[in-house]
């Protein structure tokens, strides 16, 4: 019995940490079906901390933080797509740029508020305002598969978005514009599809996906104010598992998951004994799992010739 | 392509530039740089603090000496970062690994080190240029996992860097945290290195995270006479070198030829697998002298501050500025390292984060990047008719 609760914490665990990169990895996965790589994620993810965590404070609601987060990640990522979309320059060079000021920006805020504008009695208000699990009633109660009905309601909401997202891109017209745009824009171009619009849209959503994704961390799994990094690398995984899930917002649900997994192992491997003399290096064991994933990625499709949407990280002109 | 301007007699034109003159590229930088600082300073009037109250403060800390010289200890590290990155950029080799690769250097760099307090010695003027050696070869090394990677099954370069960055972060801490191996308060550093402590009149922190400090006679001595750290002069002879390769050898061409387009150089019959190890052994070593002159130069011990400084980030920004050219990457780096400098000072001062600096940094990027707009397009106002 005991057994078996240690297995559904894990789970819980899992699911609740690796919806921080599923909501991140969905929204790069529209992006990136666009044609649009935004390397800013983890940027964004650090201003959709600050800024889900102040207003969830500030207006005692976390919804209206993951608001928040979401439009203002959204209006930073308006800059990627001009930059990327209307001037066609380097994507690479614009999402490094909005990582590292978000970087800055994010962290800064969040030293400032902490000191300056929070007063203890804010500061007192973070338990209230945070998400916990809502245990749905019996399901919850079962073996192992009683995890998936004890989760806090983003991670049930991310979970759906995945299914809603498969569908949208793949079962109806706007999705297969999307993907077309993505993958020859002269074609879809010529076919009267409006390129831009679809872009801006794509990159757009995404990067408030990268916020709310932020603000889901921050306000789900580790609810408190410091003046320092907090996303620590996940959005670089995030964008790792667009490549691992090939594209696809499914197999995004279970790359997800699995990196919540490796990430929550951390805690239960730091207890064990053989590993006790080297617990800081089992905090880098999923990032060595994404360069043996990627790897192992990138040689099956090299294999079987699938691989990123074919105008990827090309900027689109009609000339 | 000209759009009218509503309501007057006239309209912007843009055009492509058929050639680009040489001083546009450094026009753009220089003025995305100021541009940015100027821009930067809404964000201190978000929080509360007059920007021109702020900006005479950096101009006085830029003035004095002793915060010159800490400009120049923040810029050294970031000299090499930048560096390194001029010949993978160059190749549209995107190596964001500069942070791992100059932390494997200092790690390697304070091998010796980590014998001598446990009671091993070499003879004293051999300390130096076999520090220097380990940390150019130990950051080679790791720059060449993602080469190979991404050489022979196209492995995204960007991701893989980037997580052997977190990897080496946390190497670090597995070495000097409290218990570890390096730390400090390691027993086998017991009988010499509390010697020395006890001489310098120093108490052992217990729990604190770091290795014993490198010795005096391994550590980079000032220029006599100055203030400047002797690092500076390593740092502009690799400067000259290097522009020399990119400019009169075959290397040089070759990487000019991949940058330009990779299936060309392919066709062209250049081995890219070979180009890019090569590349990347030199652009991890450059950046593992970084780590190198970080703990021979001024902060003399391995921690984990050394990794969350940023040096190896800071080197994208300072190369992308400098437009990969190896002169000018050392220019920008002094000029990041008062902007660096300053948000320190700002943090004592005025309680802002210093977290700001790293947010000025991305502006400047970002306006950097929009700028290359203009280095390949004219923007010119013209009279309509009617």
């Amino acid at each position: 019995m005991v057994e078996l609760t240690m297995i559904n914490q894990f789970l819980i665990g899992a699911l609740t940490v690796g919806t921080i990169y599923l909501i991140a990895t969905l929204g790069e996965v529209l992006a990136e079906r666009s044609g649009i790589v935004n390397l800013g994620l983890e940027g964004l993810m650090e201003v959709g901390a600050t800024v889900g965590i102040i207003v969830a404070i500030f207006m005692e609601n976390p919804w209206l933080g993951f608001l928040a987060a979401f439009i203002t990640a959204a209006i930073i990522s308006v800059i990627h797509a001009f930059a990327c979309i209307t001037l066609k320059l380097n994507q690479f060079a614009s999402g490094l740029a909005l990582y590292i000021f978000g970087l800055g920006i994010g962290i800064t805020f969040r030293g400032y508020a902490r000191d300056v504008m929070l007063g203890p009695k804010e500061l007192m208000k973070i338990p209230k305002i945070r998400l916990y699990p809502v245990k749905i009633p019996l399901l919850s109660d079962l073996p192992v598969i009683g995890a998936l009905f004890s989760l806090n309601v983003m991670a049930y909401f991310a979970a759906i978005l995945s299914v809603v997202f498969w569908f949208i891109l793949f079962k109806t017209r706007i999705g297969l514009n999307i993907r077309s745009v993505g993958e020859n824009p002269a074609a879809a171009d010529a076919a009267g599809i409006n390129v831009f619009r679809l872009r801006y849209i794509a990159v757009i959503i995404g990067g408030g996906m990268a916020g709310l994704s932020g603000a889901y961390l921050i306000l789900a799994h580790t609810p408190q104010i410091m003046g320092a990094p907090i996303i620590l690398g996940r959005g670089w995984i995030a964008i790792a598992l667009v490549i691992f899930s090939f594209w696809n917002p499914l197999r995004a649900l279970l790359g997800a998951y699995l990196f919540g997994g490796l990430e929550i192992a951390y805690f239960w491997l730091q207890g064990i004994e053989v590993f006790k003399g080297v617990i800081p290096l089992l905090k880098a064991v999923p990032h060595a799992s994404a360069i043996i994933l990627l790897t192992i990625m990138s040689i099956e499709a090299l294999r079987r010739r699938i691989g990123a949407p074919e105008a990827l990280g090309k900027p689109y002109s009609r000339e | 392509m000209a759009i009218r301007i509503p309501g007057t007699k006239y309209a912007v034109k843009v055009e492509k530039r058929l050639v680009v003159r040489r001083e546009i590229p450094a026009i753009v930088s220089i003025a995305s740089a100021i541009a940015g600082i100027l821009l930067g300073g809404l964000i201190f009037i978000t929080v509360g603090v007059s920007p021109v109250d702020v900006y005479s403060r950096i101009a006085r800390i830029a003035a004095s000496p002793t915060a010159l010289m800490g400009a120049i200890e923040i810029a050294l590290p970031i000299m090499f970062t930048s560096m390194a990155l001029v010949l993978p950029f160059r190749m549209a080799f995107y190596n964001i690994g500069g942070e791992g690769q100059f932390e494997l250097g200092a790690i390697a760099a304070m091998i010796p080190i980590i014998f001598y307090w446990s009671g091993v010695d070499l003879p004293q003027f051999l300390y130096l240029p076999i520090m220097f050696m380990l940390a150019f070869i130990a950051g080679g090394l790791w720059g060449l996992l993602p080469a190979f990677l991404r050489a022979k099954w196209r492995v995204n370069e960007i991701l893989v860097t980037l997580m052997l960055n977190t990897i080496s972060l946390q190497l670090i801490w597995w070495l000097t945290t409290p218990g570890g191996p390096w730390n400090e308060a390691n027993p086998v550093f017991k009988e010499r290195y509390l010697a020395y402590l006890k001489e310098l009149g120093v108490h052992l922190i217990p729990g604190f995270k770091g290795t014993p400090v490198v010795p005096e006679f391994a550590r980079l001595p000032r220029i006599p006479g100055t203030l400047v750290n002797s690092g500076i002069l390593l740092a502009i002879i690799i400067a000259a070198i290097l522009y020399f390769v990119c400019t009169k050898t075959l290397l040089g061409y070759e990487v000019r030829v991949v940058g330009d387009s990779e299936r060309g150089a392919v066709y062209a019959g250049i081995n890219y697998l070979k180009l890019v190890l090569i590349v990347m052994f030199i652009s991890g070593g450059l950046a593992g002298l970084g780590g190198f002159i970080g703990i021979t130069a001024f902060l003399p011990k391995l921690s984990p501050e050394i990794g969350i400084a940023g040096y190896g980030y800071a080197g994208i920004i300072v190369a992308w500025l400098a437009r990969l050219n190896p002169i000018a990457c050392l220019l920008v780096s002094f000029f990041f390292g008062i902007l660096t400098k300053s948000a320190d000072l700002l943090q004592q001062e005025l309680k802002i984060s210093r977290f700001i600096a790293v947010g000025f940094e991305g502006l400047i990027f970002i306006l950097l990047v929009l700028g290359d707009f203009f280095v390949h397009y004219k923007v010119k106002l013209i009279k309509v008719k009617r």
